[in-house]
């Protein structure tokens, strides 16, 4: 979005949440397609093949494409993650292609959620989610100290400037 | 209750004893009816063994009736028993269940708003249900089920009463019955605006809104003063016929899909019955579907206009100290009491089929009702000066003049002739039908997003009620070089989207948002909307999150 200004320095998240998301969408593509395969292969081994039968690996084929896709913009999606905190609120941008820019006021949040995961450890990996009223807003791939830091931050201020409903 | 201070400790109270056999009564229905049908099975057998005349196995009969109903009864008793509940000066407490224990703890000052609803069955007894509804979803609901109806409705008084806050304060006292008129003529308006950021802004919407930030941060004396005891007023009542009109359209729109979709499945047989090679069986048996369809046509009809009726039924709207106060129903009645500043967003529609006769609807977002609840509709139709006359109580003050002619213009025109920013040309062919309806304009006080031509539907957020922003590109934006925006408030049926709008005007407004969202609390402070002392506290609280975030 070149409309967007250029001047706000945001702060980017942990190189390694790129290698921790590509073991992760590595993983998670061998699997599923393993398993629609496997599947695709029982259902047409139960009947006499067809040409019809080749669809019953759309699901696999689509599963292999929409990952691999995934897999290329995974950098691309590390690089452009970060968060700016502003006097007032919290700036989250996220998005390689489809860029969304997302803006949570101190005074609204409800709680505020540091998550991590076995691997997201050995990666010292950590997803912070912010919860107001009415929505959620997630940073992932925050340093795990540098979450700790946020989350008690982010609850000060938001208890300075609590402003509820 | 009369006088000023509340005492802490507050008794336990229980609710009419009659209650948990109102409660499950459909339960007990069943249950009466399994235990007569298996000991007439097993009473016939033991008869047929033992020979007892007629006379004994009647006795025996009505002793198992008796005993259940002995047995019900100490069940009901202990329930109600256990059922109690008590208001204290900042909480209502539940607490319910012998086994299975349960306790419910309200703060009043997370308090959305009160529901009075009587079902049928209860309003057979004279009782009601009172809903009390918390900032936090539809979970945290409290109900009292069943109170009398009178008890509902001091309850209900007493609850808003100290949620307002106002209880230090004996003149506001609704059960004190002074009604001398102590108020004194009100203090210049003319008082500087605080030094705020973004003070431009802000000075038109204490110019426009003088109930707004002038008094609660100006002199919170002299408002509560002058809001003491505003009688409450009748805004309107919605006539019958038109209750009647507005159900049989719906019902005719909602049985012309059936309709609809029953003459496709109907035709789609009848053209496999007329093909050569066809299967004969197929026009018979599309007749048959033909006239199953008419038939549940003709009962969903029947059924959603009866069901309009009865929920619309004598709906009046009044407006009191209390907030907005919505009452209607036929068999089962409602009461809806929301407290003022509890309104997160409003939406005016007009549905397709209320477009001939001019007619519109209000929806609002409370943060305690959620989605899908029907108290969201406080306006189910309505003419236009009804839609003004709600929205002068709903909405704060617009902050421009002829309020009326830009909600007019807003549901009637498109961008051409007003201030709303449209679909530019480039996107236009991803909404072709609404695209040059499609978009936002702001007041000092709100948000308008405009949506749809053929059901025009104007949302309506005040910009302190936003709760965070979003503005982001999807694919149309991308291939068309427009963004898109979302102003998220608490879930409810307003919509908050802006789609494939000018970039570079909507990135600038997602500024101005955030801006306001972030003093909000500046703006409008709620929580009790008569407590003076409330942003005192906050000032401390913020004094002490500062001193601690220093030394940390």
């Amino acid at each position: 979005m070149k409309h967007f200004p250029d001047d706000i320095e945001f702060r980017p998240v942990r190189a390694q949440l790129k290698t921790y998301r590509q073991i992760y969408n590595v993983l998670s593509m061998v699997s599923f397609v393993t398993v629609f395969t496997v599947a695709a292969m029982i259902f047409n081994a139960q009947a006499d093949p067809d040409f019809w039968h080749g669809l019953s690996y759309i699901p696999a084929a689509w599963t292999l494409v929409y990952d691999l896709g995934v897999i290329i913009l995974t950098p691309f999606q590390v690089r452009v993650h970060g968060w700016v905190e502003q006097s007032d609120d919290i700036l989250i941008r996220s998005g390689a292609i489809f860029r969304n820019y997302e803006a949570v006021p101190y005074g609204r949040l409800q709680f505020v959620n540091v998550k991590q995961g076995p691997l997201q450890r050995k990666f010292d990996l950590a997803d912070l989610t912010i919860t107001t009223a009415g929505s959620t807003a997630t940073i992932s791939g925050l340093p795990t100290k540098e979450a700790t830091r946020l989350r008690d931050d982010l609850c000060s201020r938001g208890y300075a400037k609590l402003a509820g409903l | 209750m009369t006088e000023p201070h509340r005492p802490a400790e507050q008794p336990w109270r229980r609710v009419h004893p009659i209650s948990p056999f109102i409660r499950s009564w459909s339960v007990l229905l069943i249950f009466v009816y399994l235990i007569t049908s298996f000991s007439v099975r097993e009473l016939q057998s033991f008869i047929e063994a033992v020979n007892l005349s007629i006379g004994q196995s009647l006795l025996i009969m009505l002793g198992i009736v008796v005993a259940t109903l002995v047995i019900a009864a100490g069940v009901y008793a202990i329930s109600w028993w256990f059922y109690q509940f008590r208001i204290t000066t900042d909480a209502v407490e539940l607490r319910a269940g012998v086994i299975f224990r349960q306790r419910r703890y309200m703060r009043l000052d997370r308090l959305q708003a009160v529901d009075i609803v009587r079902p049928f069955f209860a309003r057979i007894f004279g009782l009601s249900k009172l809903s009390l509804h918390a900032a936090d979803g539809a979970e945290t609901t409290l109900t009292l089920e069943y109170v009398r109806e009178s008890e509902a409705e001091r309850l209900r008084r007493e609850i808003l009463y100290l949620a307002s806050g106002a209880q230090d304060d004996p003149t506001l006292d609704p059960t004190s019955a002074s009604d001398d008129d102590t108020s004194p003529a009100f203090p210049g308006t003319a008082t500087a605006v605080p030094d705020y950021p973004y003070a431009d802004y802000l000075a038109q919407y204490v110019q426009h809104n003088p109930h707004g930030l002038n008094q609660d941060v100006e002199a919170p004396n002299q408002l509560r003063a002058q809001q003491a005891k505003t009688p409450s007023r009748e805004l309107l009542t919605i006539p019958f016929s038109r209750v009647v009109g507005a159900a049989i359209v719906t019902g005719l729109s909602t049985g012309l899909m059936t309709a609809l979709m029953g003459g496709g499945v109907t035709g789609f047989f009848m053209w496999l019955g007329a093909r050569d090679d066809g299967f004969q069986a197929a026009v018979p048996f599309g007749v048959l579907m033909l006239l199953i369809f008419v038939g549940i046509a003709v009962f969903t009809t029947l059924a959603t206009a009866f069901a309009q009726v009865n929920t619309n039924f004598n709906f009046t709207a009044r407006t009191s100290d209390s907030g907005v106060r919505v009452t209607s129903g036929m068999l089962s009645t409602s009461s809806h009491t929301i407290p003022p500043g509890r309104i997160q967003g409003i939406q005016v529609t007009q549905p397709l089929m209320y477009r001939y006769f001019g007619w519109y609807r209000i929806q609002v977002t409370v943060a305690g009702y959620g989605l899908a609840d029907p108290s969201t509709t406080v306006l189910p139709v309505g003419t236009f000066d009804d839609v003004v006359m709600m929205l002068s109580v709903l909405a704060p003050d617009p902050g421009i003049e002829y309020a009326s002619d830009l909600l007019y213009n807003a549901m009637k025109y498109t961008s051409d002739d007003d201030g709303f920013t449209c679909v530019p040309a480039r996107a236009r062919i991803w909404q072709p039908v609404a695209g040059r309806r499609h978009g936002y304009r702001t007041t000092p006080t709100l948000l308008l997003i405009r949506f749809g031509r053929l059901r025009p539907n104007l949302a309506m957020i005040p910009h302190e009620r936003i709760q965070q922003s979003a503005v982001h590109q999807t694919l149309t934006d991308k291939l068309s070089g427009t963004a898109s925006a979302r102003f998220i408030t608490p879930p409810g049926p307003v919509r908050v989207d802006l789609k494939n709008q000018e970039p570079a005007a909507l990135v600038q407004l997602f500024f101005q948002e955030a801006e306001i969202a972030a003093h909000a609390r500046r703006i409008s402070d709620k929580n009790q909307w008569m407590a003076p002392e409330e942003l005192e506290t906050f000032e401390k609280a913020a004094e002490k999150a500062r001193v601690a975030g220093e030394s940390a």
